[in-house]
């Protein structure tokens, strides 16, 4: 197992190291002369945007998750109301006591 | 023979005291008295390595009353890790905090004094009436340390955390009354003799009612609501110490009462697998809708503690050396991830995702610190969530394959969570005027050390691996009782 793992360790470094040689060729190839102020304004159907308007916004990256049919119902027991909170913690406690006295 | 790193308890203890006379001179030589108190305590941690390092427990008794009359305290490989673990993520707070908190801070360093006071008492103890004790006294800390900011989500954090935990410790004492009603007896190593004949229902109740409250300060779900309001509306230091620290508290009790009172039955077993296997889902499926960056990392680590309660679960000697491993691994990458947002929220005012997109100005150190937790957390291979979580898969693999299969399916949702995270603190496009980043020394110092830990046990696994396996050894309920002298 030791073995494995260290292959695996192994093959993550010379990925690593691929990626970061990538990385630098990358960075090297991007460097070019400046714009023209003019040229590096942004337009959207014909008017110039700005890059507020521009922005998708990063953080609802997952929402669709929101319609997803299991965490909609997930997301209501978890809404920081005390009761529901409780709920879950009883819920523990019958299933465990259940348990051993049906296993022991 | 004296146990070294339990002077911890009393050392934290005097700190606390401290911190309250010094403050009535000047308040601002609190943080200094703190730090002192962390690395005395870390000294007494790291002298006691080489009292146990054979894989042999040291025991002593207080007041030299002999065991099962007197006090017992007790040091193996598993306790003296987790003490060094403590210790180290505890300097890390308490230097974190130094420019993190600038007023209060008295109060704010004696609880947290406290807090630590608790933790270590709980692993050294070896009565069960003093693990309630520990478990207490830590747990009223931390309700103190959740109502710090005193703003109204605060509060209430904090009063759910109160009912929520008084519940816990309340089962948790009902279950230690019931075992002293059966067996006449406190001490862990009396009671383990005097349960091994006897097959009571009693038994299997008292054994119910403590798995419950411990389950409920480890936060494995249906019990993890008590910590996902307290992570996020805690100061972001009290935080990383309640996701780093006081869920593998709870863990380690589970796993200390139950191999060495109940010597592990196969029901506690299933328990631990099936709980595990639910929280491992669903924090992470809860952590990538979240908004909240640390209500996210709250959900990872629910996601974490399933981890570990998974491996355990499987019941086979790799499962539980995985899983000891990872409870270490789990608490430096939660540790730093905490630390981490902690010092995006002190610049951005703000740990709310959508507006923190470009809302800082890039830091290398902070960025790198942050990527670096992200990819441990997801169990990428060259930091040491890979070792364990590897660790983990090939021992769910010998057991039920489609196990190890969820367990990678797991980690590749929470790599999804974690780089949106990074992506939008670090590379979102800017919403408004950014906020220019100047890291303090004091906040530096947490991340780069963290991160060293992270990558160092990434790179060398074996000698996390090596420690693991030693602190299995921990959990063998013959030797415990040989070292008690019962």
């Amino acid at each position: 197992m030791m073995e494995e793992l260290m292959a695996m360790q192994y093959l993550a470094l010379a990925l690593a190291a691929v990626i970061a040689l990538l990385w630098i060729i990358f960075e090297a190839s991007r460097r070019e002369p400046k714009k023209p102020r003019e040229k590096a304004r942004i337009f959207a159907c014909g008017t110039e945007a700005t890059p507020g308007e521009l922005n998708v916004p990063q953080g609802s990256y997952y929402q669709y998750m929101k319609r997803f049919f299991v965490t909609g119902p997930l997301a209501r027991v978890h809404s920081g109301r005390l009761s529901t909170y409780i709920a879950w913690i009883l819920a523990g406690l019958a299933v465990i006591m259940t348990a051993m006295v049906m296993m022991w | 023979m004296i146990l070294y790193s339990f002077f911890t308890v009393p050392a934290y203890m005097a700190t606390a005291f401290v911190i309250i006379l010094v403050s009535l001179k000047r308040d601002s030589y609190v943080p200094f008295v703190a730090i002192t108190g962390a690395l005395i305590s870390l000294g007494f941690s790291l002298l006691a390595i080489p009292q146990v390092l054979p894989g042999t427990p040291v025991s002593m008794q207080m007041e030299e009353w002999v065991a099962p009359y007197g006090i017992t305290i007790f040091g193996d490989c598993l306790s003296i890790t987790l003490a060094c673990l403590i210790s180290i993520v505890a300097l890390m707070t308490m230097i974190f905090s130094s420019s993190y908190i600038r007023e209060r801070r008295a109060k704010y360093y004696a609880l947290l004094s406290l807090l630590f006071a608790g933790m270590f008492g709980v692993v050294h103890t070896g009565d069960v009436f003093n693990l309630f004790v520990f478990l207490e006294l830590l747990s009223i800390a931390s309700y103190g340390l959740i109502a710090f900011p005193r703003n109204r989500s605060a509060l209430e954090a904090s009063i759910k955390y109160l009912i929520m935990g008084s519940l816990g410790t309340s089962l948790l004492l009902m279950g230690v009354a019931f075992l002293y009603g059966l067996t006449g007896s406190l001490n862990m190593a009396d009671i383990a003799v005097r349960l091994s004949g006897m097959s009571s229902p009693a038994v299997a109740v008292s054994f119910g009612l403590i798995l419950t409250g411990l389950g409920i300060k480890a936060g494995l779900v249906p019990f993890h609501t008590l910590h996902l309001d307290g992570y996020t509306a805690a100061p972001t230091p009290v935080s990383a110490v309640l996701a780093a620290l006081v869920a593998n508290i709870g863990l380690y009790a589970i796993l200390r009462v139950s191999f060495i009172l109940f010597s592990m039955p196969f029901v506690a077993l299933q328990i631990l697998l099936w709980f595990g296997v639910i929280s491992m889902v669903l924090g992470a499926v809860l952590a990538l809708r979240q908004s909240n960056l640390k209500r996210m990392l709250a959900y990872s680590g629910v996601s974490q503690v399933g981890f570990i309660a998974v491996s355990v679960g499987l019941g086979t000697s790799l499962g539980l050396v995985g899983g000891l491993f990872h409870m270490v691994n789990q608490a430096l990458i939660e540790g730093l991830l905490f630390f981490c947002a902690g010092a995006v929220v002190y610049f951005a005012k703000t740990a709310d995702l959508d507006k923190l997109s470009g809302a800082l100005k890039s830091d290398r150190l902070l960025s790198f610190s942050f990527l670096i937790g992200v990819l441990a957390l997801a169990g990428i291979p060259l930091f040491n969530g890979f070792a364990s979580k590897w660790i983990i898969y090939m021992a769910a693999l010998e057991v039920n394959p489609a196990l190890a299969l969820l367990a990678v399916v797991v980690s590749a949702i929470t790599l999804a969570y974690g780089l949106k995270a990074y992506s939008v603190i670090f590379s979102g496009n800017p919403l408004g005027k950014a906020v220019d980043v100047r890291l303090p020394l004091s906040m530096k110092i947490p991340l780069v050390l963290l991160a060293a830990l992270i990558i160092i046990i990434g790179v060398l696994p074996w000698i996390g691996i090596g420690v693991a396996n030693l602190m299995a050894g921990g959990l063998d309920s013959a030797s415990y009782i040989q070292e008690v002298h019962i």
